[in-house]
């Protein structure tokens, strides 16, 4: 049947019922559906929160254990400078006070700036970030128990955590002597210094 | 003879119109069966009767019967073709035996199983179209739409299956209120020709030897056209009542005819026909099987099927209608279902987590201030555990050597490179690079699952040595021995001996050679382990 043969007029109401049906139908449908989609986003929203306040509440038990038995031990690096700022001043002074008492015959320190520390261990840091102070020592020894009374001095007074990274040790002549004032050895030493900041850059204080 | 349309019922219903040379029977169709039943003269009265009737009617579907004498068969073959070329051969050929009707009618009848396999058709026509236009006309004119224009005769194909009709050979023969007496040939369930003859007024002669006269003569009609098959013809009347008697008593079945007498009550039963019917009559017969079955039209032509093209689209576009606003009642009630339920979900929700947040902020406020979180706290100070468990210094390393050196006392240490790491395998400065300054029989450190590694390279000479290289290769590989025993020392390699066994190596000298050479150095590399790795 072509257009032009068609009486409207016999279709008109069928026409505009469909029409109206269609309208009415689509209308229907995407509202209940827009309906349905924001009340989803609206139960996941709340069911998050729901989730994170229940696993807040649950935890509150575990935050007190830990308060307890961990803040003590944090207090107490961040009064050594482990976490927070470095003592690079404290360490100067332990190592002169160690040469002076000890009187090794030579020691020599460079301490570079601090840079981000990139370990080759597994390491969690959470909002942490660790950075690390490279220090040089290049010391004159009487014998080798010089170095393990400076390291022993560093271990005990100094404020920190640090690892040698590698060291040298020369014979510096033919026959060892026993005087005090004899450089006998020299060594070269690399230490880490190591410091935990948050990684935001905020200061921690307590 | 005329019924005024006075009390139609005019519910939505489909309809049937017999036309006949003398009168149109309209029959109603409800709750599947005949409801109502209005004849109308061929003659003017009639018209104006049946255009009122349509006027004052319902618009629904009618379906015209036509049971005329002026309908012609004619059997031919086409070649096999499809479309188009189908469609032209048989337009030529229905132009060409039925001149001047526009109601024609092909019924494919097969294939020829001999030579190009031709395929067989029947065509029909009604030869007087002016039987039929005035009623068609005035359809169109009251927009009525007529579903098809159908022949009686093709239309009582339908009833052989209804009866059970088993042979091949059948006639079939039937009478009709305004048509008279059609006898319609059937050749394995597909007619081959059909004849009207007229019949006087009920009551006025006996039927039983006029039907059998014109039987008669229709039989040698169809012996004279060889149309007849052979073997027994099967003569199937449909009669009732009182005509029931006399034809059985005339009907003398031979070993070419056998009769068989069919009550139109008893078919009317088997078709579901509700009532009794009490003439002899099958105009309701047939008007019920085209009601029920809705063939595809036979005759009509575009403009008489106009308006029922347009009702079917009209009906189709309601159903579509009622299907759209059923689906999106569906669809958006199992929506809105759903978004009622997460509503009140969200909300028992929002009750509970307003809950846990107000305890949650009592516990909290009975815990201690911190800086950070506590989990941070933790954090932090596995950050500082995990640091010092790597915390490494020489002085581990120093001892080692020192014990294996207790038993090797003219072994002198010149010189030692030592660094920590994770890498067993690390190059110290100092150390050869290539894998061939390696002597064999040293033992490269594996992984050995420690937390960390300090490797030496220590380097040292023999003194006093008495040019024995044999006693100072002893001393060295007993040293190494010696550092191998410790429980800590992962791997020892000897890397420089005073004298080079190695094969690989050159050597050069002289029996004679007198000079005492007054060093013998060496170099060792010393792996350490340090720490168990967790897990």
């Amino acid at each position: 049947m072509r257009l032009a043969d068609i009486e409207w007029g016999v279709i008109r109401g069928a026409l505009g019922a469909l029409v109206l049906a269609a309208a009415i139908g689509a209308t229907l449908y995407t509202a209940a559906t827009r309906f349905r989609d924001a009340m989803q986003v609206k139960y996941s929203e709340i069911h998050q929160r729901l989730q994170s306040v229940t696993g807040k509440y649950l935890a509150v038990d575990q935050e007190d254990m830990i308060i307890r038995e961990q803040y003590p031990r944090f207090v107490e690096l961040v009064r050594k400078g482990v976490i927070g700022n470095e003592q690079r001043l404290n360490w100067i002074e332990v190592l002169k006070r160690t040469a002076a008492i000890t009187k090794i015959p030579s020691l020599r320190y460079e301490i570079a700036a601090r840079e981000p520390f990139t370990p080759d261990f597994g390491l969690a840091t959470g909002p942490y970030q660790v950075r690390v102070s490279k220090m040089k020592l290049d010391l004159g020894l009487l014998h080798e128990n010089d170095l393990s009374a400076v390291l022993a001095a560093l271990d005990g007074k100094a404020d920190g955590i640090y690892s040698v990274r590698d060291c040298t040790f020369r014979r510096s002549a033919e026959r060892i002597e026993p005087r005090l004032d004899r450089e006998n050895l020299k060594s070269a030493c690399e230490l880490l210094w190591f410091t935990i900041r948050l990684a935001n850059g905020n200061e921690i204080k307590l | 003879m005329s019924s005024r349309p006075s009390s139609i019922d005019y519910g939505r219903r489909r309809r049937a119109a017999c036309v006949a040379p003398e009168a149109v029977t309209v029959y109603h169709w409800g709750g599947g069966g005949i409801t109502d039943t209005f004849v109308f003269d061929a003659d003017d009265a009639g018209l104006c009767l049946f255009d009122r009737y349509l006027r004052e009617s319902d618009k629904g579907p009618l379906y015209m019967l036509v049971d005329v004498v002026e309908e012609e068969y004619r059997h031919e073959t086409i070649p096999h073709l499809y479309g188009a070329d189908r469609r032209a051969v048989l337009e030529r050929k229905l132009a060409w035996f039925f001149r001047g009707t526009p109601y024609t009618h092909v019924l494919p009848e097969g294939r020829e199983t001999e030579g190009r396999r031709d395929d067989k058709v029947l065509l029909s026509a009604i030869t007087n179209p002016e039987l039929v236009q005035p009623w068609t006309r005035l359809c169109v004119q009251q927009k009525v739409p007529v579903a098809g224009i159908y022949s009686l005769a093709i239309v009582s194909t339908a009833l052989l299956d209804r009866i059970k009709v088993k042979s091949p050979n059948v006639l079939m023969v039937s009478m009709q209120t305004h048509s008279g007496l059609r006898q319609s040939y059937f050749r394995d369930r597909v007619i081959q020709i059909s004849r009207l003859a007229k019949m006087p007024r009920l009551g006025t002669v006996p039927f039983a030897p006029y039907i059998l006269n014109e039987l008669d003569k229709f039989e040698r009609y169809l012996k004279n056209v060889q149309l007849l098959a052979e073997g027994p013809l099967d003569i199937y009347i449909l009669a009732h009542g009182e005509l029931l008697d006399p034809l059985e008593r005339q009907c003398r079945n031979s070993e070419t005819v056998r009769y068989h007498l069919l009550d139109v009550a008893d078919v009317a039963r088997r078709l579901g026909i509700q009532g009794v019917l009490t003439t002899p009559f099958s105009d309701y017969i047939y008007a019920h099987l085209l009601l029920k079955k809705r063939p595809r039209n036979h005759y009509g032509q575009a403009e008489d099927l106009k308006y029922y093209r347009l009702h079917q689209a009209r009906s189709g576009m309601l159903l579509a209608s009622a299907a759209i606003l059923l689906l999106a009642a569906v669809g958006g009630g199992l929506n809105l279902v759903e978004a009622l339920s997460l509503r009140q979900r969200a909300a028992s929700a929002e009750q509970r987590a307003g809950i846990y947040q107000a305890q949650f902020n009592a516990a909290k406020g009975r815990l201690p201030e911190t800086p950070v979180d506590p989990q941070d706290i933790k954090t932090a100070v596995a950050i500082a555990d995990t640091l010092s468990r790597y915390k490494a210094t020489p002085l581990e390393m120093m001892r080692e050597v020192s014990r294996a050196l207790d038993g090797y006392p003219e072994l002198q240490i010149a010189s030692l490179n030592w660094l920590a790491g994770t890498d067993p395998n690390a190059v110290v400065e100092g150390e050869p690079r290539s894998d061939e300054d390696t002597p064999p029989g040293s033992t490269p450190p594996g992984d050995s699952g420690d937390l960390y590694y300090q490797i030496a390279v220590l380097t040292g000479e023999i003194r006093p040595f008495d040019g024995d290289f044999r006693a100072a290769l002893d001393r060295i590989n007993g040293f190494a021995a010696a550092l191998r025993a410790r429980p800590a020392v992962r791997g020892v390699t000897v890397l420089n001996v005073p004298f080079d066994v190695d094969p690989a190596g050159e050597l050069q000298g002289g029996a004679d050679d007198a000079a005492r050479p007054e060093k013998a150095e060496f170099t060792v590399k010393v792996v350490l382990g340090v720490g168990r790795a967790a897990g």
